[in-house]
């Protein structure tokens, strides 16, 4: 049906819901998030008259939302990459305003210290600012550790901030997933009430600003959303509703920080999340945070480290070298599973300790007992009744603020961070190291009047060749060394040091060869005359300091005449009782009898023994040896006993073999079964033999000579062809038999063993290794080599004892450098008098001995003497404070200074920290761009809804007058038919 | 486009706001007389004001100690002055008691003055500077330098080492003299032909014996020694002028480093005035500017029309 009333009141409804709409529109101006909302009308069906169609007037479809998809996103992502800026700006003009201030930067605190440093070394004796050094010292200490507690509490803050982000997200996230469940009812987006997807739409924006979100919106307008670039498995909303994420940091100091899906579930690790506020709090924290925090730690430690360097080489009115100015020592912390710190407890450590440790800590209730693992080894403590929350665990202190929870884990770690825990090792004023610890005066008869000057820290380390044994490290036997034939190359080096040696060889009995012992310096201390090929090779080889003359006088020397005092044994020593087990097989082949020692080869308590003989046709025994030992014996005071026991395994024999002892053929033995019965049938044919058998008690059987022939040698073999193994499973042989020497001493060594009398191939004819001990030179290397025509490879062990790692714990006993004509020069030991080196002086190159440098300021004289020793009586020295000063400026930050390297960590921050304003700056017109358009699309302008207004109410009045013509065509019909 | 009126109620307020952040920031500049108030605002010349205030802090270090020896090397110079004025008394003495022209009792009393003058010589060498440390013993500062010893005579028992101090980076000056150079160093030799060295104490003893035994010879001995040691003193003084004229250069170089960084510095911290009230001013108008417009565009409404 159609007529102008029923028209007029559409049209008329269709303008009321209108206005309320613009109505609706102005009234949610300022409603966040709220999308303009506009009326969407249609005609209604028009109704057939015959030929013609009629209008019905119109309708309101629905009210539609202003509302753009692109816009949108493209507004999100705006959102996102402005809100990642923000963060890392806060917190890096954080750390600037810090660390680049003029009170609180390392910069200035350096330049306190060396300034008060620079003050005390023009008057290193003045009390006043010794005190001002201390106390510029603590002051540099605690600006460190104040620097590093600045950076952590950035950090501290980055972290608390990213995990109220993350609440945030999780809190949006949480809503979306049941807005998701509301907009479930409709099957179209265009369906949907507005409100919701205002909501929607309000939330995405606001987690866009968390982070960059990858949304998917499907056509029902219900939305998944999960971090841009992870992986499906970690869309955290879904059309079921949300999972939280949490964060992780990494246990290292990488300053790696993750993001976990469901973290008390499968805690699944969704990669790289990027952009928005959590995504700059990551990228800040790992970037920016650690790497200046890195830097400041090697700052610090490089600080440390050189001014430690300096002050130890220094000596302080205490009269001590070796003093650190600063210790760094760890910090503990206890903490939490996700990486972060607990502060629930306190620990505190004694002492200098710089590895770092983990601990973990239980406590068990039921036996109120802490448990501690540490590198797998646990340790149960009982605490203390009345203080049972702290124990002392090592050199650690724990205290826990509150009760502990049974059964839980906590970790207890030290961090390794050296800007934490730097303290002045000094305590007082008298231990600066101010002085050098040595000082050099000429002598006052020298005559050519030129002045010495000392200097340090011109040691290098010896050259141990790569194939030579360093007996300074630590190790029991080394097995092999092997000498080069003929060369005279160091097979084994005996470093500088405080410490005694004993290096054990084992000759065998045809090795001709003499063991030669010669310091860096080339004194000869031990061997035999060197040729002239053979000096050569010394001169030549890199081990010994070429500026150094070959020098003999201490070779072979004993007490006072010795080297420094301190001889080196060659030869075999011993006290009481020494027992040979195996003497090695000496036989007379060609059958005219022979010489196995000449006489005044060896010497026994300092007794030269004669020739040790042997029969034509023998082997020698232990017997012959021990004859020949007790002939010397009333002069010796040593007596030796010889035996000859042959130990058989009861596992070895074997009855079928056939034995043969000392010739005589050992039969029947096909019969026996056991060993009391071959013992049985041994000892029968003793009378032929003079070897008799016993059962050893441990299912084996012993064989040994008759008392008549007591240490002689016992030979044993089979008739068999062939057969080298005989009934005994002993190897067909002489056995030669055991000897021991009894005396207060038994010390063997060689006659002239410089003249080549006396061999270690001596020693070793009588089963002897031969032995070379003494104490290290704490002024020079020594290096072992082997002169001869061969070079050999020969078993050795070595024993070393006292302070090896501590090379230079003491100032050097006094040195004299004393010319013996006008170019040559002894280096002296005035203790011992001995001449350490012989050099020729060169003004060029001056004299540098060890780590000292001492230089002359004109040519010396024959007779000119200087005298270096100890500066104990230097209050007035400054020349290692002068070293001090040097740190300033030297480049040891990779070619930077301190202050360069401070001030590089600085900018490298400043260049992010200035990077992020201008990229904010950038991506806010980007920002603002995407919000104009978005704003352009859904945004409500009251221009627009004041046009609206009026044309809808003018629509209105038009609609309300057609009605009240319709009413008036009305009246007009009703009077007509009146 | 179209633009919600929301939207353009934020653009005008945030545009005010960043006027009014510019203004507040030259007015800080204004007020404190520095450019960045804080370094995040300009890392760079933060960085490099730090590094001028570390050369200007090392200047001063130096300067204190260059007038800790100038003052030292005033006192060493005195010191040294006074003991050559005591060898020439000595070398007076030794004129007058030669000639032979004085009694015994006039000879007695010159041993008399001739001792004290030792005592002067020896007590002069034994001079400390401000610091309560010895001028003559190297760097055996606590040390007595000069000690007489049981037979009288008198032991240097300071050591010969140089004190220096950095007074620039990699510039060192020494700032002691050794007490061995000032007792000086002279050949005598004895009449059977051999030399011996000796110093002022040793000649001022024999000359002292040698007036208690009136002993010409030795007397008239003395007359050219005593010259040639005080020549060695002349020389020292005059190593000493040379040294303090090279401290005030040195000094004079700081003033000027100083004032050049100090000039560095300011250039990069201190605002400049002139700039800054010229930005203030504009500034301030063109916010003016901005709220004039805000006010007036904001009243623009078509509801203005609705009435």
């Amino acid at each position: 049906m159609t007529d102008i009333l029923s028209i007029g009141a559409s049209a008329a409804q269709l303008y009321r819901q209108a206005l309320a709409t613009v109505s609706n529109n102005i009234a949610n101006l300022n409603t966040e998030g709220y999308s303009k909302q506009t009326i969407e009308s249609s005609e209604n069906t028009p109704s057939k008259r015959g030929v013609y169609y009629l209008g019905t007037g119109s309708t309101m479809e629905r009210t539609g939302r202003a509302y753009d998809q692109f816009a949108e996103a493209n507004l999100r992502t705006a959102q996102s990459n402005l809100a990642s800026q923000e963060p890392i700006i806060k917190h890096t003009n954080k750390l600037l305003n810090y660390l680049g201030s003029d009170n609180t930067s390392l910069s200035s605190a350096f330049d306190k210290f060396f300034s008060s440093l620079s003050r005390l070394s023009a008057a290193p004796s003045n009390a006043t600012l010794k005190q001002d050094f201390l106390a510029s010292s603590e002051y540099v200490a605690s600006r460190f550790a104040a620097t590093s507690a600045e950076m952590g509490q950035v950090d501290n803050d980055v972290k608390s901030e990213l995990e109220s982000e993350l609440n945030k997200l999780n809190e949006y996230a949480e809503k979306l997933g049941s807005l998701n469940a509301s907009l479930a009812k409709h099957s179209k987006e265009s369906q949907q009430p507005s409100a919701l997807l205002d909501q929607r739409d309000f939330l995405m924006l606001e987690m866009s600003k968390l982070a960059r979100i990858n949304f998917v919106i499907d056509d029902a307008g219900i939305v998944t959303a999960g971090f841009e670039g992870s992986s499906k498995n970690t869309v955290f909303v879904d059309r079921l509703g949300s999972t939280t994420v949490g964060v992780q940091y990494a246990q290292d100091s990488s300053g790696q920080t993750g993001i976990v899906f469901d973290p008390f579930g499968d805690a699944l690790n969704v990669g790289t999340v990027q952009g928005g506020s959590i995504g700059g709090l990551i990228n800040l924290r790992s970037n920016i945070i650690e790497p200046l925090r890195a830097d400041v730690d090697i700052i610090v430690s490089t600080f440390v480290s050189e001014a430690n360097l300096v002050h130890q080489g220094g000596l302080t009115r205490e009269g001590l070298i070796n003093q650190k100015l600063f210790t760094i020592s760890p910090n503990y912390a206890m903490t939490e599973p996700n990486g972060s710190v607990n502060s629930g407890v306190q620990v505190s450590v004694d002492g200098d300790q710089e590895s770092t440790r983990l601990l973990n800590i239980t406590w068990d209730a039921r036996k109120r007992a802490w448990n501690i693992l540490e590198a797998g080894e646990l340790t149960e403590l009982t605490p203390n009744l009345n203080d049972q929350y702290s124990f002392k665990y090592k050199d650690l202190s724990v205290t826990f603020k509150e009760p502990p929870l049974a059964g839980r884990d906590y970790r207890i770690s030290s961090n390794s961070r050296p800007a934490d825990s730097v303290k002045v090792a000094v305590q007082n004023i008298d231990q600066i190291a101010s002085a050098d610890r040595l000082i050099i005066e000429a002598s006052s008869v020298n005559t050519s009047g030129a002045l010495a000057k000392i200097d340090f820290g011109y040691r290098s380390s010896p050259v141990i060749p790569s194939d030579a044994i360093d007996v300074s490290k630590p190790l029991g036997g080394f097995g092999q060394v092997n000498f080069e034939a003929g060369s005279m190359a160091p097979g084994i080096v005996i470093p500088q040091g405080d410490y005694d040696f004993e290096i054990e060889l084992d000759a065998s009995v045809s090795d001709d060869f003499a063991i030669q012992v010669i310091t860096s310096e080339k004194n000869h201390l031990v061997g035999k005359v060197l040729t002239a090929a053979e000096k050569t090779f010394v001169d030549n080889n890199k081990f010994f300091n070429s500026a150094s003359l070959y020098g003999s006088d201490y070779l072979n020397e004993t007490g006072a005449n010795a080297f420094l005092d301190k001889e080196i044994k060659l030869g075999n020593y011993n006290s009481n009782e020494l027992s040979v087990t195996k003497i090695p097989l000496q036989t007379d082949s060609a059958g005219n009898g022979s010489t196995i020692i000449s006489a005044n080869q060896l010497a026994l308590n300092g007794v030269s023994l004669g020739q040790l003989d042997l029969a034509a046709g023998e082997t020698l025994s232990a017997k012959d040896i021990a004859s020949w030992v007790n002939t010397h014996s009333a002069n010796t005071k040593v007596t030796a006993t010889s035996e000859n026991v042959i130990k058989v395994d009861a596992s070895q024999i074997d009855f079928e073999k056939s034995l043969l002892i000392n010739g005589v053929e050992i039969t029947g033995l096909g019969a026996l079964t056991d060993v009391v019965d071959l013992a049985a049938k041994i000892n029968s044919f003793a009378a032929q033999t003079d070897v008799l058998a016993r059962a050893d008690g441990e299912g084996g059987i012993a064989l040994y000579n008759r008392d008549t022939a007591k240490g002689e040698n016992i030979s044993l073999g089979s008739n068999v062809v062939g057969q080298s193994i005989n009934a005994l499973g002993l190897t067909n042989s002489t056995y030669t038999g055991q000897l021991k020497f009894s005396g207060a001493n038994i010390d063997f060594s060689f006659v002239d063993y410089a003249a080549g009398a006396g061999k270690a191939s001596d020693l070793a004819k009588l089963g002897l290794t031969t032995k070379l001990s003494g104490s290290a030179s704490a002024l020079s290397d020594m290096a072992v080599s082997i002169s001869g025509s061969d070079g050999f490879s020969l078993d050795g062990k070595i024993f070393v004892s006292g302070s090896i790692m501590n090379r230079i714990p003491t100032i050097e006993d006094p040195l004299e450098i004393k010319f013996t004509t006008d170019t040559r020069f002894q280096i002296i030991d005035t203790n011992t008098n001995t001449v350490i080196s012989e050099r020729d002086y060169d003004f060029d190159s001056q004299i540098i001995f060890n780590d000292l440098k001492i230089a002359l300021d004109k040519m010396p004289a024959q007779g000119d003497s200087f005298k270096i020793s100890a500066n104990l009586n230097s209050a007035g020295d400054n020349s290692n404070l002068q070293r001090l000063l040097l740190i300033q400026d030297a480049q040891e930050l990779s070619g930077a200074t301190l202050q360069q390297g401070y001030e590089r960590a600085l900018s490298k921050v400043g260049a992010v920290n200035s990077l992020a304003k201008i990229s904010e700056e950038a991506l806010e017109v980007v920002y603002e761009d995407a919000v104009t358009l978005e704003s352009s699309i859904s945004g409500v302008s009251l221009d627009d809804e004041a046009a609206d207004l009026i044309r809808f109410q003018q629509s209105f009045q038009a609609a309300a007058q057609v009605i009240k013509v319709s009413s008036t065509i009305f009246d007009s019909i009703l009077s007509a038919s009146r | 486009m179209k633009i919600s009126s929301n939207q353009y109620y934020e653009v005008l307020t945030k545009q005010l706001a960043k006027q009014q952040e510019s203004i507040g920031e030259l007015q800080t500049q204004l007020a404190t007389g520095k450019k960045t108030a804080v370094p995040s605002s300009d890392i760079e010349s933060s960085l490099e004001g730090l590094s001028i205030k570390s050369v200007l802090q090392r200047q001063s270090a130096y300067e204190t100690n260059l007038s800790y020896v100038r003052d030292r090397l005033t006192i060493e110079e005195s010191v040294v002055t006074s003991f050559q004025d005591y060898v020439y008394r000595l070398k007076d003495l030794a004129i007058t008691a030669s000639s032979g022209t004085y009694s015994d009792d006039d000879i007695g009393f010159m041993r008399a003055e001739a001792e004290g003058v030792l005592e002067e010589l020896i007590s002069l060498s034994n001079s400390r500077d401000s610091q309560n440390s010895y001028l003559f013993s190297g760097t055996s500062t606590n040390i007595q330098p000069f000690q007489k010893q049981a037979d009288g005579s008198i032991a240097y028992k300071g050591n010969s080492a140089e004190l220096k101090i950095q007074v620039d980076s990699g510039y060192e000056v020494k700032i002691n003299s050794s007490g061995a150079n000032l007792a000086g160093q002279i050949e005598r030799t004895n009449q059977n032909g051999n030399t011996q060295n000796i110093n002022i104490f040793e000649v001022a003893r024999d000359f002292i014996a040698a007036l208690g035994t009136n002993t010409k010879a030795d007397i008239s001995r003395s007359i050219d020694e005593f010259d040639e040691l005080g020549n060695q003193v002349g020389g020292q003084i005059a190593n000493l002028g040379i040294r303090q004229n090279l401290l005030e250069e040195r000094l004079e170089i700081i003033e000027e480093k100083k004032t050049v960084y100090e000039q560095l510095l300011s250039n990069i911290e201190d605002t400049d005035y002139s700039e800054a009230i010229t930005s203030l001013s504009s500034d301030m108008l063109a916010l003016e500017a901005a709220q004039n417009t805000f006010a007036k565009v904001t009243q623009m409404s078509l509801f203005n029309f609705l009435r």
